[in-house]
């Protein structure tokens, strides 16, 4: 019994130091299907790059299979965005956003980083550019602005890193 | 016979412990690559059979996989101009049984072209698209993206050396442990 019993410990001792050893490496990225490489982009070149800055909601969604390269196609999603409030840029009223990957959910509102594309669509910077809306905060995975919100204390912080720069 | 009781709890408790946990750790891997040996492919766009050659031969050299060109495959690696922001895009489809019968890769020339002059200003283009292409190779490879944290690890992370093209210690790991040799 205490043979089985240790044998068990150091089992448990061992799949914990696997987990601890994965987690530190290996943090999976939640897209199940088709995967991205992004530059990676911190809040100021966010910022920077954005056309526009906005918090926005999902109104209306569709989805399309467009060709994307030779014999193989892509499914997109046009997101029309009803803009709640413009923090940077002098968007239209409600814009369209294109995406290839990790679509957004319609009616949840996010923080967004856009940029126009020459199609008149607007685009995320990054995937970290889509900022969810969950249970009253913002969920920020920002490299160096990671945290979480309240609208008013994002709106706040934006504004103050957008002064600074 | 208190004492027995307490060891049998210390004993199953440990037990549900050690299979929970030890099957979460090999749950790492992403589900929609294409092969862990023989992966041919076509390609399209100007430059796109160097790049697609150099991406592959890391893979080749590296994890002793066989890449390379056939001109009968569906896979395709692409090096377009994509309004998107990405970089590169892996795309599994369609799915037979819950496996992936082909896939394609597409690199972004204006993305790569706009990063490239900005972040890495002493490399050049190609070693950039290299770099992008031989990630996306790792996804049809069964490897997932890894997010920010992960540093220079794992040609599967965001934070990578984009000079280095070459697949880290911890891909070919993973791709080993996968195939289970």
């Amino acid at each position: 019994m205490i043979a089985l019993t240790l044998f068990f410990t150091i089992g448990s001792i061992f799949s914990i130091n696997i987990i601890y050893q994965y987690n530190n490496q290996s943090k999976v990225h939640p897209s199940p299907i088709a995967h991205a490489d992004w530059p990676e982009l911190d809040i100021n070149e966010l910022i920077n790059d954005a056309d526009v800055i906005a918090i926005v909601q999902s109104t209306k969604q569709e989805f399309k299979e467009e060709p994307i390269d030779d014999g193989h196609f892509l499914e997109r999603q046009y997101s029309d965005l009803d803009i709640k409030k413009v923090l940077k840029g002098n968007p239209d009223t409600e814009i369209v956003l294109n995406q290839a990957i990790d679509y957004i959910k319609k009616n949840e509102k996010y923080l967004v980083f856009l940029r126009k594309g020459e199609d008149g669509y607007y685009y995320e910077l990054t995937d970290d550019a889509i900022v969810p809306y969950e249970e009253g905060k913002y969920i920020s995975e920002i490299k160096d602005f990671t945290d979480e919100f309240k609208e008013e204390e994002l709106i706040n912080e934006i504004n103050k890193q957008m002064v600074d720069l | 016979m208190k004492k027995l009781i307490s060891l049998k709890l210390i004993t199953i408790f440990s037990a549900i412990l050690f299979f929970t946990l030890s099957s979460t750790a090999f749950a790492k891997y992403y589900s929609y690559g294409y092969s862990l040996d023989v992966i041919g492919y076509i390609y399209q766009g100007t430059n796109a059979e160097y790049i697609s050659t150099q991406a592959s031969q890391n893979w080749n050299n590296a994890a002793k996989t066989r890449i390379g060109y056939g001109p009968n495959s569906k896979n395709l690696i692409a090096h377009n101009e994509y309004p998107d922001s990405w970089l590169g895009l892996y795309r599994p489809s369609p799915y037979v049984s819950g496996n992936v019968t082909q896939f394609s890769i597409s690199i972004n020339k204006r993305t790569l072209a706009d990063y490239q002059k900005r972040e890495y200003p002493n490399s050049t283009y190609n070693t950039l698209a290299i770099n992008t292409a031989t990630h996306e190779l790792g996804h049809a490879l069964f490897l997932s993206d890894l997010a920010d944290g992960s540093g220079d690890k794992s040609i599967m992370s965001y934070e990578r050396d984009r000079t280095n093209s070459i697949p880290r210690k911890q891909d070919v790991d993973e791709i080993k442990s996968m195939r289970g040799y």
